[in-house]
């Protein structure tokens, strides 16, 4: 089952308690798939990723397996058992 | 070698610590994450720190900054910072600009003879003055920064890595201010130690173990994990 970790200002603006979510719905399938199916789980979550065109925010990244996805969501694919990682860019100090 | 330093010989060897002694680091901002990394790198012997940083010490900074105390509230951060480290390491240089890193022309100034950059400031606009700046002077950059319980640290060295454009051209629309991220101490501290450590190795023994990587830790459930990072071949300031 894939694992999604989500930034925590995500969790923040949509008052989530975990820090990661298993995605039931998706079993294998494009990235975009996942975040679809992530979206129903979590309404918000794709809007936080995405602008309204649906391309990604610049200051998010989302990483599949330890590597940067620097290619469309709907062009990556996903086997149903990778952590997937989003990191919003941070400031903080 | 210098009893301060004994127990460094098998970690860095006398050259190390000697290149150590005459190495020059910029630090953009000192507080929780730059004042940590400030710290450590005093205590390891470096030859010269260039603090960056403005304004006077606020009563909330208290609970991450290594290098302030509640009786320097109201002082100008500068002063703080030249007194305490001078307590720590009275061997280390300290030259300080009263300002963040708003100008490139005056950091610019301030900082070329850096060996390494420290980018640890609050604000993503100095953050990317640091970036050019690096890219600009050629000088390896190390990035760190949290928000809560979160934080990253990445290496960043012109010409063979990406740069912190490349991986995030913009920054939250929501980050308008240095007061918008809830911190505890350590976050910051664990940033400040591992920017300290990278520029440590860099300096002594040419090594940067984050070079092209991203550290990425979640203290909630203790989920550190090390990310390879992309060059961005059409970003704006490295591939320009």
């Amino acid at each position: 089952m894939i694992t999604v970790h989500l930034p925590s200002r995500m969790r923040e603006e949509l008052d989530l308690s975990s820090k990661s979510v298993q995605v039931e719905a998706f079993q294998s399938g494009s990235l975009q798939e996942l975040f679809n199916c992530l979206d129903k789980d979590i309404p918000g979550a794709l809007p936080f990723m995405c602008d309204a065109d649906g391309s990604v925010r610049k200051h998010i990244k989302v990483f599949v397996s330890d590597e940067q996805v620097t290619d469309n969501f709907s062009n990556v694919n996903l086997h149903g058992h990778e952590n997937i990682r989003v990191i919003q860019a941070m400031a903080g100090g | 070698m210098n009893a301060k330093y004994a127990r460094h010989l098998s970690v860095l060897g006398e050259e190390g610590q000697k290149k150590l002694s005459n190495a020059t680091v910029y630090i953009s901002r000192v507080g929780g994450v730059g004042g940590t990394a400030a710290n450590y790198l005093a205590r390891s012997g470096v030859g010269r720190l260039l603090l960056a940083h403005g304004g006077t010490l606020d009563a909330e900074y208290l609970n991450r900054w290594h290098l302030a105390h509640e009786s320097d509230v109201g002082r100008p951060c500068v002063d703080v910072f030249k007194e305490e480290i001078a307590r720590i390491n009275s061997s280390v240089e300290v030259e300080v600009l009263g300002e963040h890193a708003k100008s490139i022309d005056d950091i610019k100034a301030f900082a070329n003879e850096a060996d390494v950059i420290i980018d640890a400031a609050p604000m993503f606009e100095e953050r990317y003055n640091n970036n050019l700046l690096s890219q600009m002077l050629n000088i390896p950059m190390i990035s760190g920064s949290m928000y809560a319980q979160e934080g990253y640290v990445m290496s960043f060295v012109p010409g063979e890595t990406p740069c912190l454009s490349c991986l995030y051209p913009e920054k939250p629309e929501f980050w308008v201010d240095r007061h918008v991220f809830p911190a505890l101490g350590t976050g910051p501290g664990i940033i400040g130690c591992l920017l300290a450590n990278e520029a440590i190795s860099y300096i002594a023994k040419g090594e940067l173990q984050l070079k092209g990587k991203m550290l990425h830790y979640d203290l909630t459930d203790m989920d550190f994990n090390k990310l390879k990072i992309e060059k961005d071949h059409q970003c704006k300031v490295c591939s320009a």
